[in-house]
């Protein structure tokens, strides 16, 4: 076991620098990090101002300080002078010290603009999840207790009637009855106490949520009518256990395996990926920071982001092998 | 049959049918089977596939699904087994009567320990505390020959060897010491060496708790010096149905003597050819009126196609149903005429058989 979790623990801190380095690599080649922290005099050439053949313009008017010395300020700031993949290493030494840079536009330090977004996308998460395996769970159960019976049908129209309805009309649907003409749900986030909070969650919670259940009904009916064949099953059955004890100490354990991968990917994905519910209840959280950023070019925010939403990922899905071991003790072995 | 002193029968099946309902129509699984089974006893059952042998027991033990049709009647020591199905008793089956099935493989939970799943019978039956349980999960694998049981107790069916597995899943089916097991195949899925181990268990445990057992199989060889009668059955029907050594020695169904032929024996030449019944079993959905046999049958004369033998004694407690029985006058006519004629009326090749020597008249010499 304890190797087992050690085998696992590299491989999240390996997957975490292959993230890292992808990401960040890529934002600097794919664009031009000088340009977007001094703007178009970046296309000033210093090595021919400084050579004298042509004048540097600016310099001349704004009290001494020319293109070329705001140039290389930035260069040096940046480390724009330095190699690329020694600008990654500095970049992740400051990552790991807890300096996450500033944001290019309005001078903020990007790990206060995290520190503000983030609990508000992770609790949007937590309560979306929570809602889906609350409602997908004894669902299922029920469903696959009586495969095929009317239930389990109108479950199954049920179930892709929510996956069918995209995130952002079932986010104003759930809007126009619950804010709109009902008025019981605020319109925007409110962050005054846990309990506001809450409150501002419930409708872009169940937006999320829903078709989550409706994912994880599907999975764990599926796995839990296989399983309730085998036959294991059927000698539990005629060890003379009741349906109910062979439904909750034989069957579930063993068909969770489908609900719990998933699980690990949607949980992951929802920190960064509710952009579109964010943005329905005005919710300040990262998926819309993210994408303003990306909009704006605004390089440490992006960075910054990718590096937090990647480690979510990870560590979620490191719990998510936990988990499997303890459902299954096959996996467990160091083999 | 044996062990009528004892008078009431502990197990009694009366026309016993199941169907199932399916869109072709439906599947007559069990079309009118008795049988009964006494304290102590073993009744082996023996047939191919899709003969109906399996869908018995799990009728027995309640464990067919919900759209299943039973007719007849199941009496377990004075007790209506189909009522108590009808009103859920939570403590008849596992306590009075219990299964193993063919794979230790599978019968498991892989997920649960060894311990927990040999003491859940103990503590939803019997009402063990979970310490007192375990104590008697370990006793119970010393029982069945586990060595190092205490160690077992925590371990994971995967850690096992398929020898282990099934001594403990015939651990679990003894927990509450039931008074009838059913064994459908136990050692089909099991390594030949290790086959006998199982069998001999079963039988020391069966001898020591008084216990009553069916034993379920293909294969008449498992059976052979086992059991104190036999059933065999073909497509849901009873065939030929006696205690072991008449079986064995006076064999009266064409069918029983195929199925021994298809069995190698130790005293056979070697390179001798067996030989497997030619055909398959019927639908059993839309059943010919005939003897359902018929079609693969080296006896079959025109009757067998127009019309279903009913099972009729054959001496004491021995029934079979067959037109021309094995090493009857009758029947050695019947197959003289088709090997003269080269096939049976229902277009069988006889030549299929060359080589199977003739057993009719002598019964099965061993």
């Amino acid at each position: 076991m304890i190797r087992f979790l050690a085998r696992r623990l590299v491989a999240l801190f390996a997957v975490l620098l292959a993230v890292t380095a992808l990401a960040f690599g890529s934002l600097n080649v794919l664009g031009d990090p000088l340009f977007n922290v001094v703007g178009f005099i970046a296309s000033v050439d210093c090595d021919a101002v400084l050579a004298g053949e042509i004048e540097d313009i600016s310099g001349q008017t704004a009290g001494g300080r020319g293109d070329c010395e705001v140039i290389q300020a930035a260069r040096k700031e940046h480390r724009l002078d330095r190699a690329l993949p020694v600008r990654y290493v500095l970049w992740l030494g400051d990552i790991v010290r807890g300096d996450f840079g500033t944001s290019f536009k309005n001078e903020m330090p990007v790990r206060q603009v995290l520190a503000d977004k983030l609990p508000k996308s992770i609790l949007l998460m937590t309560v979306a999840e929570v809602i889906g395996i609350v409602i997908a769970v004894p669902w299922a159960i029920v469903a696959a207790y009586r495969a095929n019976r009317r239930f389990d049908r109108a479950s199954t129209v049920t179930s892709f009637g929510l996956l069918a309805v995209p995130n952002f009309a079932m986010g104003i649907i759930l809007f126009y009855f619950f804010v709109v003409r009902w008025q019981i749900f605020p319109s925007r986030f409110e962050d005054t106490d846990l309990a506001a909070r809450l409150k501002s969650m419930v409708l872009p919670g169940l937006t999320l949520g829903l078709p989550l259940a409706a994912t994880y009904q599907r999975l764990l009916r599926t796995d839990l009518i296989t399983t309730l064949q085998e036959d294991f099953i059927q000698m539990a059955r005629a060890k003379g256990m009741t349906d109910r004890w062979v439904m909750f100490r034989h069957a579930l354990r063993p068909s969770l395996f489908s609900l719990v991968t998933v699980f690990g990917i949607s949980t992951a994905g929802l920190i960064g990926g509710a952009l579109v519910v964010e943005q329905i209840f005005s919710i300040p959280g990262i998926g819309r920071a993210v994408v303003e950023a990306v909009i704006r070019d605004d390089f440490p925010i992006v960075l910054g982001s990718v590096v937090v939403i990647a480690t979510g990922f990870v560590v979620i899905n490191f719990f998510v092998d936990i988990i499997y071991s303890l459902i299954d003790p096959r996996v467990r072995r160091d083999d | 049959m044996n062990g009528t002193v004892n008078g009431q029968p502990l197990l009694s099946v009366t026309d016993l049918r199941v169907g199932f309902a399916t869109q072709r129509g439906l599947v007559r699984a069990v079309d009118g089977v008795s049988f009964d089974l006494f304290a102590g006893k073993t009744l082996g059952i023996v047939g191919e596939s899709g003969s109906g042998k399996s869908v018995t027991a799990k009728t027995l033990m309640n464990l067919l699904p919900s759209y299943a049709r039973v007719e007849g009647s199941v009496m377990f020591d004075g007790r209506d087994v189909r009522e108590l199905a009808a009103q859920k008793e939570k403590h008849f089956w596992g306590v009075e009567m219990t299964m193993i099935f063919q794979d230790p493989m599978t019968s498991l939970n892989p997920v649960k320990k060894v311990g927990e799943q040999i003491a859940e019978s103990l503590r939803v039956h019997l009402g063990r505390s979970r310490k007192e349980a375990r104590d008697e999960a370990g006793d119970l694998l010393e029982t069945v020959g586990i060595p190092e049981a205490r160690k077992r107790l925590s371990q994971y069916p995967h850690e096992l060897s398929g020898g282990l597995r099934q001594r403990v899943v015939i651990a679990m089916a003894l927990a509450c010491s039931p008074r009838l097991l059913i064994a459908d195949e136990p050692t089909t899925a099991l390594d030949v060496t290790v086959q006998k181990h199982i069998l001999d268990l079963l039988d020391e445990l069966r001898e020591e708790r008084g216990m009553a057992m069916i034993l379920i199989t293909h294969d008449l060889g498992v059976v052979k010096g086992r059991t104190d009668d036999i059933m065999v059955m073909y497509a849901g029907r009873t065939m030929e149905q006696a205690d072991t050594a008449t079986l064995f020695s006076t064999m009266r169904h064409p069918y029983t003597e195929a199925l021994l032929e298809t069995i190698p024996r130790i005293d056979m030449p070697s390179h001798t050819r067996l030989v497997p019944i030619p055909g398959r079993p019927p639908d059993l959905i839309d059943i010919a009126p005939g003897c359902p046999f018929a079609p693969r049958c080296r006896y079959s004369v025109d009757a067998c196609v127009v019309e279903c033998p009913s099972l009729e004694g054959h001496g004491t407690a021995h029934v079979c149903a067959c037109h021309k029985p094995v090493g009857t006058e009758a029947g050695i006519a019947a197959r003289a005429a088709n090997e003269q004629q080269g096939t049976t009326p229902t277009g069988l090749d006889m030549g299929l058989f060359e080589g199977a020597g003739s057993r009719s008249g002598t019964g099965a010499g061993n």
